[in-house]
Formats: structure tokens, C-alpha cells, sequence
């Protein structure tokens, strides 16, 4: 167990938002949530990458309570996270972006006295990812500029080039074109080999296709934890989720 | 084509991208900048002498300020007090080396004022970048009247309202006796600390400013704790400010409370805002420029201020990446030869401009002539060596009359050419970056 949350509690002043919430995630899976707008997905990342503590309840990062700790000792344990709304540093270039990225993992915490050009193996990384992310025609582009696309694509890229072992993907194909998600569902699938997945989806065919193991949130707590085979078939799910999309 | 990343700019240089021939051409201009700076003592001026010094000592003060306006994005009202630091420090210590209590070489006497600066940026530090924004703002504004006012209190370690002076000792063959030679020592700590914050900026952690100041939140998702990325900046930030106050007080002789005043905190906005704090070189434009005009102007007018205020409001609505911005703006211009597009309508501007400015001076003078009490009773007043009698009406209609049209034309036919030369300029330049 890589990821394990008990018994989690959090509230916005009288708005229960997350209610006695369980989820084991295996190391190594690609663990699909999903659920109803208002579910608290979003306030589910929020609390395990560090955003907000839970009102009660533990986080077991390999087995080590998280909860609470802020979002940069996260971090450096080896989780990393992208966010709904695209949260990038749009003063900077595309290729700046992914090197800051990189500079913690990379061991360039407060380098005062060395010059960024010269540490080739940090550039050589950022130009790697950046070829993966299709994004290196636009390396020298401020970010804020770049197309919606290419903003979620770098939201992605800034996530994963951290190496991290655990990955939290907050709804990453959002907005896209049918072709635009599919890259993206390629990239997510070659960058998460051999680590853990978490990713929180509306697009079905996106969680059936990638996901070992989807949750359904509904509610504030985790109703159910099955293979996508059974989870479609699961009549409770089909009742809360499911069902409403096949209706709309 | 290559493109070329702006110098000094930090929308983050490349290695290997810039044209040799440009990175050739600017060696050239600093290694000439350095030998016109290296001679100028030689002429024996002595106002250019002290005039470059003060620039110097702004300069230093300026970048390390715009370490934090520009490069975190954290604007600061009470920055003198570093520098005020360093200045008392420094003049504390050339006290007891003249006793004879201990032994300091000159030239390193900066050093002390860093140290200070650096000391009580970290003290006060951990109180003032707890937060960023408006809430900073007002904390360092705090900071800076709670520091001033004990200065002035704690008589017996700033000299109360007088201040504290000292001699400066010579060193070596030195004797520091002359204004030329502490031009040399002032010249040789504004190349060094320069070359330094120049050089920071290129550095991961500089990146890490630029990160942080963007986008915050995203920098502690990525590793990083970013209260202690603020803070770092603000103690590198109020070393150099105190180095730049320490030599003030090597340079002056003399310190009172008034260098950590709110004033000498406005005055370094100032010059980096007016300067453009988006650029590295932008905080020494602003220095050099507002310091000569403050130190010249003021023997012709006392309403200096109110020019000072106009030029930074004139900058903060439309050119808010300052003189520095103005400039880089026209480097691609000018090398891929479009300022032809622009002379056009450039001369046109300069009608109202030159109207405005000739009219708008006149205006302030005058006011500022018949408001003061000398001209109370009606007296004539001397300006631009006419005497205009402010009962009459012409002198009023003259100047409304001229701002009325300089305002109609740059309305009507100033702002519509430039806009329009621009947007050609910039149709072309986007041209030829995509084939």
C-alpha cells in the first residue's frame, strides 16, 4: 500500500465535504476517481498533496501520516500533483517552467553560486521532457502564452518531470479535443510506467481505458473500489454516477 | 534565424542562443563605459565627481531593491531601513577606528554595512515576508516608521536628530582625502556588487524568484518552502542595501536618522519603478537618471518634486516597464532597420509633447511662484526671463490655451500615428519570426 487515507473528515465551515473518506491505492496502479460534480475529488487532492489538513483522519504515505504537512515536505516524499485549473508560471518560458520543476528533485535547492545554464544535466533533463510533452518548438514561448492545450499539456509536464513515485492528475484531458486527449492519455500512460496513478477523470473512455482500479466518490465518501469491468457493472455505482450520465 | 532573448531582461537567456555579434558589441560598449567611468576623475570636476558618487551608492541600493520589486514581486515601503543600517554600522565603526579601538581597512568598510544590513534583514525579515502582497507592503511600511522613529530615540547609538560623523582613515597609499578617490572605491563596489546580482539572477535560485513571484502556490507544490525563498531574498536584498549604506557613510562622512526614512524608502522605489524593474538594467537607468536630475534640478526649482511625481505617475500608467522598457522595446526595431515606420509619427508626437512639457513647466512654475510667500502680495514673477504679472490674464492664457491644444493634438493625431506605426512594427517583426 502506497497511499492509504482513513477515516477522513473535512468540512468548510458547516458544508461536510468529506465524510469518513477510505482509499487504499496500490504502488503501482493507475487508480482512477471518479464521481458526481460536488463529490469533493478536488478537495480529496487538495488534502493529500497538502493544499488544506483534514479535519481528522490519516494519510499514510508508505505507511507515513502526510496530513497536514505542507505541500513542499509532500513534495519531497515523492508526491506530485497537476491542478484543474492550470496553475503554471506564465512569466516564465515553457522551458523555464519545467526546469523549476526539476531544480528540487534535482537537488538544486538554494543554489546561490552556481549558473543554471551551465548545469547541463538539469537543461539536458527539461529538453527530454519537454520532446515528450511535443512542447520543444516552444521552449523559448512564455507559458502564459501558449494555447489551452499546451498550457494543460505543461500542467501535466510540471507534475510528472518531477519523477516522483506517486502521481495525483486532476482532470488533465479537461477541454481537450477528442486527438488532444488521446496525446495526452499516451503521455500520461508512458510517464506514469512503473509508478502510481492517481487521476481523477469525467471522461469515461479516458478512466476505462488507462485505469487498474477506479473509486466512485459520491458524496464525500469513497462508495465503492473495483476493476472497471465490475465498477460498470457494480448497481450502486450505476444508480449514483453512471446512471445520471447515461441520462444526460 | 536565431531569436535573441533580450539582455539583462528575465525572461531567462539561454547559453549558446544570442548572436556573437551582439554579445561582441556589448563587451565593446562596457569596456568603453569602463574606461570613460576609470577617466572621469582625471577631468577634475568636482559636482561630477560627487554627482557620480551618489549615483553609485543609488545604484547599489536600486538593484538590491529590485531584487525584491522586480525579481519576487514583493514591493516594499521601508527598504531604507537596511540601507540606514548598513550607514550607521559603517559610520559606528570609522568612530572607533579613528579612537583607535580597533582597525578596519577603508575600502573594506562596506563590508560592515552589508553585514548589518544583512542582520537585521533576517530580524525583521521573519516578521515582514510572513506574507506577500498588500499585507507585506504594509508590515515593511511599519517596520520602517517603528525603525526610524527608535533611531531617532536611541540617542546614544545614532546621535539623535544631529546624527553620528567620522573620519575616513586612509589606506595603503590612499588617503581617501579626496572625492576622487572614494569615486574609485564607490566604482569599485557598484562593478562588484553588480557583477553579483547580475549574477544571481543566473543562478537556480534566481530562476527560483522569478518562480516564486509568478506563481507561488505552484512553487510549494514543486518542493519548495517558499516563506525561506522570501526570506533569503530579503536578506541578500538588505545585505546589498547595506553595503550601498555603508558606503554612504564612508562617502558622507556623516549619517543621521533620515537615511532609513520613508523618504530614502520612496526615493529607491522611485528609481527602480521609473527605472523598470522588469529589467536588470532598469533600477541603474533610474538611479543615474533621478539622481542627477534631483541633485541638478533642484538649483533651478524648488517644485522638483512635483516633477519627480508627474514622471512616475507618467510611468506608471503608460509605460509601466519603465525607461529600461522603453528602450528594449526599440532594440528589435532598430536593428532590423523598421524605424523608419516610427520617425513618422514620432515627430508628430513630439508637437504635443514638446507643447505640453513647454506649457506644463511654465504652469507648475507659476503656481508654484505665486503660491509661495514672497509673490503673496501680488508681485511680479521672474520666469524664462520675462516678468509676468500674475493679476494679469495673458500669462494664464497662454498656458491653458497651450495645454488645451498640446492635449487636443495629442489626442487627435499623437496617440491614433504611434498606434498605428506599432501595430505595423509589430506585424512586420511577428512577420519574420514565423518562416
Amino acid at each position: 500500500m502506497i497511499l492509504e487515507l482513513k477515516d477522513i473528515c473535512k468540512s468548510y465551515g458547516r458544508t461536510e465535504v468529506i465524510r469518513n473518506l477510505h482509499l487504499q491505492v496500490e504502488e503501482g496502479e493507475r487508480h482512477a476517481v471518479i464521481g458526481p460534480n460536488g463529490a469533493g475529488k478536488s478537495t480529496m487532492y487538495n488534502l493529500i498533496s497538502g493544499r488544506h489538513a483534514p479535519d481528522s483522519g490519516e494519510i499514510l504515505l508508505r505507511g507515513e501520516n502526510i496530513a497536514g504537512q505542507p505541500p513542499y515536505e509532500i513534495a519531497r516524499q515523492g508526491l506530485s500533483r497537476s491542478f484543474q485549473i492550470t496553475n503554471i508560471f506564465h512569466r516564465l518560458s515553457v522551458f523555464e517552467n519545467i526546469r523549476c520543476a526539476l531544480m528540487w528533485p534535482m537537488g538544486y535547492h538554494f543554489s546561490l553560486f552556481k549558473r543554471v545554464s551551465r548545469l547541463r544535466d538539469l537543461n539536458e533533463r527539461a529538453t527530454q521532457i519537454l520532446g515528450q510533452l511535443h512542447l520543444d518548438s516552444r521552449s523559448e514561448v512564455l507559458a502564459g502564452t501558449l494555447t489551452y492545450a499546451e498550457q494543460r499539456a505543461l500542467e501535466v509536464g510540471m507534475t510528472i518531470a518531477s519523477g516522483a513515485q506517486v502521481i495525483l492528475l486532476d482532470e488533465p484531458t479537461a477541454g481537450m479535443s477528442r486527438s488532444e486527449t488521446d496525446d495526452t492519455v499516451g503521455l500520461i500512460r508512458m510517464a506514469t510506467e512503473g509508478k502510481t496513478l492517481l487521476i481523477v477523470e469525467h471522461d469515461m473512455d479516458v478512466v476505462f481505458n488507462l485505469a487498474d482500479r477506479i473509486s466512485v466518490l459520491v458524496y464525500g465518501s469513497i462508495i465503492a473500489t473495483d476493476t472497471p469491468e465490475r465498477i460498470r457493472a457494480n448497481a450502486q455505482v450505476q444508480e449514483a454516477y453512471l446512471g445520471k450520465e447515461g441520462a444526460a | 534565424m536565431k531569436t535573441v532573448i533580450e539582455s539583462g531582461g528575465d525572461t531567462g537567456a539561454l547559453a549558446g542562443k544570442t548572436i556573437s555579434r551582439m554579445t561582441y558589441a556589448k563587451l565593446g560598449l562596457s569596456a568603453a563605459t569602463l574606461i570613460v567611468l576609470l577617466l572621469v576623475p582625471l577631468l577634475g570636476d568636482l559636482a561630477v565627481i560627487s554627482l557620480l558618487n551618489q549615483i553609485g551608492i543609488a545604484i547599489i541600493f536600486a538593484l538590491a531593491y529590485n531584487l525584491l520589486l522586480g525579481q519576487s514581486g514583493l514591493l516594499s515601503f521601508g527598504h531604507a531601513v537596511y540601507y540606514g543600517v548598513g550607514a550607521f554600522w559603517t559610520i559606528q565603526l570609522m568612530a572607533w577606528i579613528s579612537n583607535g579601538a580597533f582597525y578596519v581597512p577603508t575600502p573594506l568598510l562596506p563590508l560592515a554595512g552589508g553585514l548589518g544590513g544583512l542582520v537585521f534583514g533576517f530580524l525583521l525579515g521573519m516578521f515582514c515576508v510572513r506574507r506577500h502582497g498588500t499585507i507585506f507592503a504594509l508590515i515593511t511600511l511599519a517596520v520602517g516608521e517603528l525603525m526610524t522613529a527608535l533611531t531617532i530615540m536611541l540617542n546614544n547609538l545614532s546621535g539623535g536628530e544631529e546624527g553620528i560623523s567620522a573620519w575616513r582613515q586612509g589606506w595603503l597609499g590612499f588617503t581617501f582625502g579626496s572625492a576622487s578617490q572614494v569615486y574609485y572605491l564607490i566604482l569599485f563596489w557598484v562593478l562588484l556588487c553588480g557583477a553579483l546580482l547580475y549574477g544571481l539572477t543566473r543562478t537556480p535560485f534566481g530562476r527560483l524568484m522569478l518562480a516564486v513571484r509568478d506563481n507561488e502556490e505552484r512553487a510549494r507544490f514543486i518542493g519548495f518552502n517558499t516563506y525561506r525563498v522570501r526570506l533569503t531574498v530579503f536578506c541578500i536584498s538588505g545585505l546589498f542595501a547595506g553595503v550601498a549604506g555603508g558606503l554612504l557613510a564612508v562617502s558622507n562622512e556623516l549619517i543621521n536618522y533620515e537615511v532609513m526614512s520613508i523618504t530614502e524608502s520612496g526615493n529607491v522605489l522611485f528609481n527602480t519603478f521609473i527605472g523598470g524593474m522588469t529589467y536588470f538594467s532598469g533600477p541603474i537607468i533610474g538611479a543615474a537618471l533621478i539622481t542627477t536630475l534631483q541633485l541638478n534640478l533642484s538649483n533651478y526649482t524648488d517644485a522638483w518634486l512635483v516633477y519627480e511625481g508627474i514622471l512616475f505617475v507618467l510611468i506608471v500608467m503608460f509605460a509601466p516597464g519603465g525607461i529600461a522598457g522603453i528602450i528594449y522595446v526599440h532594440g528589435p526595431v532598430l536593428r532590423d532597420g523598421l524605424w523608419r515606420l516610427l520617425v513618422r509619427s514620432y515627430g508628430i508626437a513630439a508637437v504635443p509633447a514638446v507643447l505640453l512639457v513647454a506649457t506644463g513647466i511654465f504652469l507648475i512654475e507659476f503656481i508654484y511662484h505665486w503660491s509661495s510667500a514672497l509673490y503673496a502680495a501680488g508681485a511680479e514673477i521672474p520666469l524664462f526671463g520675462i516678468t509676468w504679472s500674475p493679476a494679469s490674464v495673458w500669462p494664464w492664457l497662454v498656458m491653458l490655451v497651450g495645454q488645451g491644444v498640446g492635449f487636443y493634438l495629442l489626442l487627435r493625431y499623437a496617440i491614433p500615428s504611434v498606434t498605428a506605426a506599432w501595430q505595423a512594427v509589430n506585424e512586420r517583426l511577428n512577420g519574420n519570426e514565423e518562416p
